[in-house]
């Protein structure tokens, strides 16, 4: 009977209830809907029998007060209601069947849903260029890969029943109570507006301050962030006692501001309660009188009208807070749709050249390219230059040059502003962008590790070697000698995605991971920066080997990595300063030869 | 729930003034039906319409009582809860703030986050509901049952089965639901961690074509959990339609007892009619309560790892508070890591002056950055001792030592704020020529210079907003405005190109100042002209002395040096 179908909701949602909470407002509420339905196309099946289970249960709460009135005036009469009494039996039975049926063929067409439109924009995101990542705070992505959607399936699926079954509901209540009496509806419709103007008064209040709240809530744990994975720093400055000042008058803003947006929040209940009893004892008071005056005829009616009563306010009281959790929902959905609009990395055509791995040679050109990450700062401003096959390049200049983002046009990572970079002939916009980036063996800066053992690690793109193919290429990377000291050797499981190791170490399995794709470009950019000389060394001649036949980049701050490479380039501000070889440019005494001097100590500045 | 307990303790006076109105509230919900019942079989059968309007004013003044505690009870509630939630934050944060980086490594930062802001907020909403519902839905429930056995004393058996069915019905739904919810949580988790695994190597996902790896395991990781809620949904479908299905018989039964009832106790039928549907509204309450406790319960146990976890260092008893000239004696130092068995550092000794240049140089993992942390005692030896004028580090007061040496960390880390506010750091009452000085020396002028605002300009956290460099930069002029006795300068210059490097080392040269300084560095040519030079490898010392001594005795320094400035006959 009073049934609150709010808590047959799913687990996420089982918060008590937040009148009012903070709304996020949907810009297109008509128009997401819309996409929304033509997304979960063909897997929404058995969505209309639930929706047909929701209009039955509603059927079902109007009419069983009415059967427990007609009982209960049988009962004052002296009647029989054995027979009226298995009716109820089988209401309340097949109620119960129906809201089981319904809550279990939810639950799967639900999480069908979920993971259908989860698993949409996922395959959305791995096609999304670089440029997205970088923009993009990688918390606020993951938020809309759980959180969202989880909103927007469980919000949605059940607002949608929800509010079905209680339009339904209040229809077909209203329709009841106007043929029991019209004069009692009337009292009832009171109420209704009442709580309407009332909950229009608390948000407007609430509102607010909850959005004030998750203000504070934010700068809050931005504090503790940042207070705690800088431990180390603020012990060593021994700041504890103003790190934890900051903290506390954080903390007390944050209090302060919660307490008044909980307890004004907190009055719509109480104060809504209060007009449900008000409603409830001035029906009971004038159907007294109704009745004493004949105008009503049996005392059932009186029971089945407070019943009714009971069940009308509940609806719009909910449905209020439905369309809240629904705004927020679809809010949600528009924050997802705007990923599944970004502009994906630049699609193949049927004109796109395949790449054969074992026919690249390895020209590379570079053609007045000129590239900025955004539109209002270049960042290379003109390189031209040609490397003929099995060159080995060097590139080197101050930080922020420009070394980085060669490398990124060159994997197709950003396309050049203007101007071109040609592969054995062919811009590298006209190969398909698959075979491009399996031409080259890349040691990127970004030590990335997986949670998986140290093989999957090294295999991660050429899953097919043998662990023999593993062993030789980490042992040309110099990773072989400390995996094998591991508890597990190659099997070792990485758990917490490589930060057990040190950094060198994680840049030894990147180095071997780039060896094992036996790819006929290699890069490595600054791939070496944290191991030690000696070591770098060694990966340094076996690569050379490597490289013997192959075009190479390498990026490196420490000269002494690059010395004997075909050509230098120092790169200045998006320029090419100066190229040659090593003894060619000290020759020549100007820059390189400086940054050489310095870093050598043999210094005569 | 301890912890629920231990903090509510010290609100218990506000906390029983809110149950106490919360138990009015639920009496007046109580009351309504019951002058109903009297407006019927008083009012009605004897057509006595003074008392119906009696009758109703009294049930107006209960209506008006009821919301009258409800309000209280909501701003008590309210009140509490925040303020707990505020005290457990505050106790944790200090807790953590007194906690050895041992203790901070082995509960991981980000879980203390976590544990910090989400479990807290839990914690925060089960109080809450607690104070605004938990108690009232048993106290409805009771009440009205017993109400029903007033009104039609005949009912009480049956209720009493229908009250035990219900319990083992929510019983049961706990038993069932509680490892289930468990499991959820497990697959979100997972999920979350191949989404953040993603999200963070997407170079070298896109650089090796291994997107649809990836998607592979997005995708069965999202399968999980979608299935492991839809068991949990479930569950509940079973549940929770059940036991409105038992409420509801109840109501099938009282009406069946009360055939043949005479007339004049209709009104108090129709009152136990409206008491069941209070039952039954108490009861999925009551039920959705559980599960919300449940969840609080998992909170309290990770917020209370938190709060009793103890500093792995202890404190000296009687701490030194000498003048810290800056000698440095290593006697015997043996240091491995809590959960590893191999020594990072092994029987070290060696001393060091008080204004010495010590460059520290080796391989990779040789040990150099765990050397350097055991002097401001991040971390303790495990065997051995270090003495800083003749005294053990142990021993002596902590901010003393602490204030005493300044540390650039290999991670430039900058603190949201100004600029300026992150030099203080340094020294809280640096005058503007000191922090000019510091950013001069550490060759940060020259991006300070060209921005709009100075020194004044703010950073993002962990200052998003400047390169490597410049941030390597601050990180310096933070340490040197201190002026500290003992400078350690960890590989602090690697994302500073070699000539910004040699500057800004020549700038700290030339301050004057007689600080200890020990500098680590990858790069020979950076440690070569330290007055000496530790070379270690695998937690050994390889040689210790100048760069001619290093030069001529030490293997490993030669190999390094040959590496990185070599002859010519080195190479191809």
């Amino acid at each position: 009977m009073a049934n609150n179908p709010n808590y047959s909701v799913p687990p996420q949602n089982n918060k008590i209830s937040r009148m009012g909470a903070n709304v996020v407002k949907p810009k297109d509420l008509k128009g997401t809907l819309i996409r929304l339905w033509d997304l979960t196309r063909g897997k929404r099946n058995g969505l209309g029998i639930i929706l047909f289970l929701s209009a039955l249960s509603s059927v079902a709460s109007i009419i069983s007060p009415r059967i427990t009135g007609n009982i209960i005036t049988r009962i004052e009469n002296g009647d029989s209601v054995k027979y009226i009494l298995y009716v109820l039996i089988a209401l309340y039975v097949s109620e119960w069947l129906i809201k089981f049926l319904q809550q279990f063929l939810m639950a799967s067409i639900g999480q069908r849903v979920i993971n259908y439109i989860r698993n949409t924009l996922f395959d959305k995101i791995k096609t999304l260029p670089l440029s997205f990542f970088d923009k993009h705070q990688h918390g606020e992505l993951m938020s809309r890969l759980t959180n969202d959607i989880d909103n927007i399936s469980t919000t949605i699926s059940n607002s949608l029943t929800m509010l079905l079954t209680y339009s339904f509901t209040i229809v077909g209540i209203l329709i009841s109570m106007l043929l029991l009496s019209v004069r009692l509806t009337l009292v009832t419709l009171v109420t209704v507006l009442l709580i309407f103007a009332l909950t229009k008064l608390v948000t407007s209040h609430t509102k607010k301050l909850f959005s004030e709240q998750s203000k504070n809530l934010g700068i809050l744990n931005g504090q503790i962030e940042e207070g705690i994975s800088g431990l180390t720093i603020v012990k060593a400055f021994s700041r504890e006692k103003e790190m934890q000042i900051d903290f506390d008058n954080k903390n007390d803003a944050l209090c302060d501001v919660s307490i008044k947006a909980l307890i004004w929040s907190g009055y719509l209940m109480p104060l809504m309660n209060v007009i449900n009893n008000v409603c409830y004892l001035s029906i009971s008071v004038l159907s007294a009188y109704l009745y004493l005056n004949g105008k009503i005829s049996n005392i059932g009616l009186i029971t089945s009208f407070l019943l009714y009563t009971r069940q009308f306010t509940r609806p719009f009281v909910e449905i209020a807070n439905i369309y809240n959790n629904f705004q927020t929902a679809v809010a949600g959905a528009e924050r997802v749709f705007e990923i599944l609009d970004e502009n994906p990395e630049p699609q193949d055509s049927d004109a796109s050249l395949p790449i054969p791995l074992d026919s690249v040679k390895g020209d590379i050109e570079f053609k007045d390219v000129v590239f900025g990450y955004d539109s209002t700062k270049q960042v290379l401003k003109g390189i031209s230059l040609k490397i003929p096959a099995g060159t080995q390049v060097a590139i080197v200049g101050p930080t922020g040059s420009g070394k980085t983002t060669i490398i990124n046009l060159l994997t197709r990572f950003y396309d050049v502003s203007s101007g071109s970079i040609l592969l054995d002939g062919h811009d590298l916009r006209d190969y398909k962008i698959g075979d491009l980036r399996e031409a080259f063996g890349v040691v990127l800066q970004d030590t990335s590790l997986f949670a998986a053992s140290i093989r999957s690690n090294i295999d991660y793109g050429s899953p097919q070697a043998t662990l023999d193919d593993v062993k030789k290429a980490a042992h040309i990377a110099g990773a072989d000698s400390f995996i094998r000291r591991l508890p597990n050797g190659y099997d070792t499981v990485l758990t917490q995605g490589g930060t057990e190791l040190s950094q060198g170490e994680r840049q030894l399995i990147t180095i071997a991971r780039a060896v094992l794709t036996n790819a006929p470009i290699m890069i490595l950019d600054e791939a070496t920066s944290s191991v030690d000389t000696v070591t770098e060394q060694k990966i340094r001649r076996a690569m050379l080997e490597i490289c013997s036949s192959r075009t190479s980049f390498i990026i490196a701050h420490r000269l002494s990595t690059i010395r004997d490479s075909d050509i230098i380039i120092l790169i200045e501000d998006g320029l090419i300063a100066e190229m040659g070889t090593h003894d060619e440019l000290l020759s020549k005494n100007g820059k390189y030869a400086a940054m050489y001097r310095t870093q050598t100590g043999n210094s005569n500045l | 729930m301890k912890l629920v307990l231990k903090y509510l303790k010290n609100h218990i006076g506000i906390f029983l003034l809110s149950t106490l109105f919360l138990t009015l509230e639920a009496t007046a919900d109580l009351m309504q039906p019951t002058f109903m019942a009297l407006i019927v079989d008083n009012g009605i059968q004897n057509a006595d319409l003074g008392l119906i309007g009696k009758y109703g004013l009294i049930m107006l003044a209960i209506a008006a009582m009821g919301a009258l505690s409800a309000v209280m009870r909501n701003h008590f509630a309210s009140r509490t809860s925040q303020r707990i939630g505020k005290e457990i934050r505050h106790d944790m944060y200090s807790n953590v703030q007194s906690l050895s980086l041992e203790n901070i490594d082995r509960l991981s930062p980000s879980s203390i986050i976590t544990r910090i802001t989400n479990d807290v907020n839990q914690i925060q909403d089960f109080i809450n509901g607690l104070m605004r519902m938990m108690i009232k839905a048993p106290v409805t429930c009771i009440g009205a049952i017993i109400l029903i056995i007033i009104q039609t004393p005949r009912q009480a058996p049956i209720m009493a089965i229908i009250l035990v069915i219900v319990s083992i019905l929510i019983f049961a739904n706990m038993r069932v639901g509680y490892p289930l919810y468990g499991k959820v949580q497990e697959k979100l988790d997972r999920l979350n961690g191949v989404t953040r695994e993603f999200l963070s190597a997407v170079r070298v996902v896109k650089a090796f074509r291994a997107e649809d790896e990836e998607v592979d395991k997005f995708n069965s990781a999202s399968l999980e959990l979608a299935l492991s809620n839809t068991t949990v949904l479930r569950a509940m479908a079973i549940f929770t339609p059940l036991i409105n299905l038992t409420v509801n018989f109840g109501i099938v039964i009282l009406l069946w007892i009360s055939q043949g009832q005479s007339a004049g106790e209709i009104g108090r039928l129709m009152a136990s009619v409206n008491y069941m549907t209070q039952v039954l509204f108490a009861v999925t309450m009551i039920a959705n309560i559980i599960n919300i406790a449940v969840r609080a319960m998992a909170s309290s146990e990770r917020i209370n790892e938190v709060l009793t976890e103890t500093p792995a260092q202890k404190q000296p008893l009687n701490p030194l508070k000498p003048d810290i000239k800056g000698n440095i004696l290593l006697e015997k130092v043996v240091f491995s890591y809590h959960d590893s068995s191999e020594k990072t550092l092994n029987d070290i000794s060696i001393k060091i002056n008080a204004g010495e240049t010590i460059g520290i140089i080796g391989p990779t993992g040789s040990g150099k950055t765990t050397l350097v942390n055991l002097i401001p005692r991040f971390y303790d030896c495990t065997s051995g001792k270090i003495t800083i004028d003749g005294a053990d580090v142990n021993d002596i007061d902590e901010k003393v030592l602490r204030d005493s040496i300044a540390i650039v960390p290999q991670k430039a880390l900058l603190f949201s704020g100004t600029i300026e506010d992150n030099l203080r750091w340094g020294k809280e009452n640096a005058d503007s020529a000191e922090i000019r000085e510091a950013i001069e020396t550490a060759c940060a002028d020259e991006f300070v210079d060209k921005m709009d605002l100075g020194i004044n300009t703010v950073l993002g956290q962990g200052g998003v907003n400047l390169s490597g460099g410049q941030k390597q930069r601050l990180a310096l002029a933070r340490a040197l405005i201190r002026k500290p006795r003992i400078l350690i300068l960890d590989d602090c210059t690697s994302a500073l190109d070699a000539g910004t490097e040699a500057k800004v080392l020549a700038g700290i040269g030339n301050t004057g100042s007689s600080a200890t300084v020990l500098l680590i560095s990858q790069r020979i040519s950076t440690v070569m002209r330290a007055d000496k030079i530790l070379c270690l490898d695998n937690g050994n010392v390889q040689g210790y002395g100048s760069h001619d001594e290093l030069m001529r005795t030490c293997h490993t320094y030669q190999e390094i040096y040959k590496s990185q400035i070599g002859g010519d006959d080195y190479g191809k």
